[in-house]
């Protein structure tokens, strides 16, 4: 029996649908065959062919959209067409994204509690430490870096947090203002925290400090290394410098991804 | 071909339809529509398992190595089988036989359940090994090296579970249509839902075509 209009409608022959069958059942070993060799950053690519192939062979023979009218081929492939964009538009986010992508972001709420007003904040006090306390548990710092600051938070090992209990080793450096430009800009995997206000960034610099040996202070030449005039109240950082209600897009990524 | 001669109950078109041929062709258009809009369903995530799987390669790399590629293989032989038997099933009823029918929605129901088993001995292995999504993900030793591996599997749980929802609904549907079938309701004049039933269950073939190398295979 051959593949003819049998009245109106198409009726598929055996030997027609064996055949599809059988080459289903043969394109299914060879992508898996396939996937065994490794071609590296091609083995996607080839699986998605295979897969891609084993479907047309059903959507045209199976579905019968080979005899199917074009009302309704339209609405399947146009189906994928859209499914196309979806994938287009997000690739061009993700791809096309700029390292200091923002968004507007809630989540880093900023602290309940108002620290205490300082002019010197480069300076340890029990009060201002107290307070950074209270920070690093809010922004969930001991994420990473630990309840008590060794650096073995849940997503810490992966990301090699910064182990603040030992003296050696800070990429940055370990005086105040060092650390606290760490905490504004970020470093490798830590990301910047400049949505805090500034306060609350000394605050916790002052907390993680005082998890190890006693910081080196910081010299007049120090914070003006990094653009803190040691002059003016609170270093000259004004509110306008820090209110910045964005994170970065990755980030805020990361963080939706880690709930 | 039909041996026998099958007295196939009479079937009248609604009467908004001009004829068959015409109920025939909307009901078919319909279900076309239905599969654009089960397309879109799953895109997302199709889409968010893409994105994922090149910001966390190594991780999704990592976690697909737990899934049992054999199990995904041989489910996929059986959809594809099943996918010939419903192609089979609907000619047998242009052809007017009615066993052909039978046989092959009896087969088809079988290749479902078969699936279905397959996919629990696959998912409570899973459960076994706290291989679970999100922040159910309890397994030892991937939470040292692959910290993003729950995420793999809460695509994994989303995509198979609900492809499997859809796996279920066709068993429903075959059921209904094996019913039907025994009581001579399918021929040549007649076999709307066969040839629907059938472009839904291909449909949840051509899914599992896509889901088992993203999964199994490339993850």
């Amino acid at each position: 029996m051959s593949d003819s209009d049998h009245g109106k409608h198409h009726i598929l022959s055996n030997k027609t649908s064996l055949t599809v069958l059988l080459l289903l059942l043969v394109f299914t070993i060879f992508t898996v065959a396939i996937a065994q060799v490794h071609f590296g950053s091609l083995n996607f690519p080839i699986a998605m062919l295979i897969a891609s192939i084993k479907a047309i062979l059903v959507m045209l023979f199976f579905m019968g959209l080979k005899w199917d009218n074009n009302e309704n081929r339209a609405f399947f492939f146009g189906s994928f067409l859209f499914f196309g964009f979806f994938i287009f538009y997000c690739a061009v986010d993700l791809l096309g994204r700029r390292a200091d992508s923002h968004v507007v972001g809630p989540i880093l709420k900023e602290s309940a509690s108002t620290g205490p007003q300082t002019e010197k904040p480069w300076l340890s006090s029990p009060e201002i430490v107290a307070h950074g306390k209270s920070v690093y548990e809010k922004q969930a710092c001991g994420t990473c870096h630990g309840d008590s600051g060794k650096g073995d938070g849940p997503a810490g090992m992966a990301l090699g947090a910064r182990n603040f209990t030992v003296e050696s080793g800070w990429k940055n450096g370990r005086k105040p203002s060092q650390v606290f430009m760490t905490l504004t800009k970020g470093l490798g995997s830590m990301p910047q925290f400049d949505t805090i206000p500034a306060g609350d960034r000394w605050a916790v610099t002052h907390y993680v400090l005082a998890f190890g040996p006693d910081a080196p202070a910081d010299s007049d030449e120090d914070l003006k290394a990094v653009g803190i005039d040691p002059s003016k109240p609170g270093g000259g950082l004004g509110s306008a410098e820090i209110e910045k209600k964005t994170i970065p897009v990755d980030f805020a990524l990361d963080l939706y991804v880690n709930q | 071909m039909a041996d026998k001669v099958t007295a196939f109950k009479e079937h009248h078109h609604a009467h908004h339809f001009r004829n068959d041929e015409h109920q025939f062709e909307t009901a078919k258009q319909g279900m076309w529509v239905f599969l654009l809009q089960e397309v879109l369903f799953f895109s997302p995530l199709f889409v968010g398992y893409l994105i994922f799987k090149f910001m966390y390669f190594q991780d999704f790399h990592d976690a697909s190595k737990h899934l049992d590629w054999v199990m995904g293989a041989v489910n996929t032989v059986i959809l594809i089988v099943s996918s010939f038997t419903v192609a089979r099933a609907i000619s047998s009823a242009q052809k007017g036989n009615r066993d052909g029918v039978v046989e092959n929605l009896i087969f088809t129901f079988i290749c479902g359940l078969g699936f279905l088993i397959v996919k629990y001995l696959e998912y409570s292995h899973k459960f076994h090994d706290g291989l679970l999504p999100g922040h159910f993900f309890s397994n030892p030793e991937l939470l040292e090296t692959a910290p993003h591996a729950n995420l793999f599997f809460t695509f994994y749980f989303l995509m198979t579970g609900l492809h499997g929802i859809h796996v279920v609904g066709g068993l429903v549907v075959f059921a209904w249509l094996l019913k039907r079938a025994l009581n001579n309701e399918f021929g040549p004049k007649y076999y709307t839902p066969l040839e629907c039933a059938g472009l839904y269950w291909h449909f949840v073939d051509l899914v599992w075509i896509y889901l088992f190398p993203l999964l199994y295979l490339v993850g």
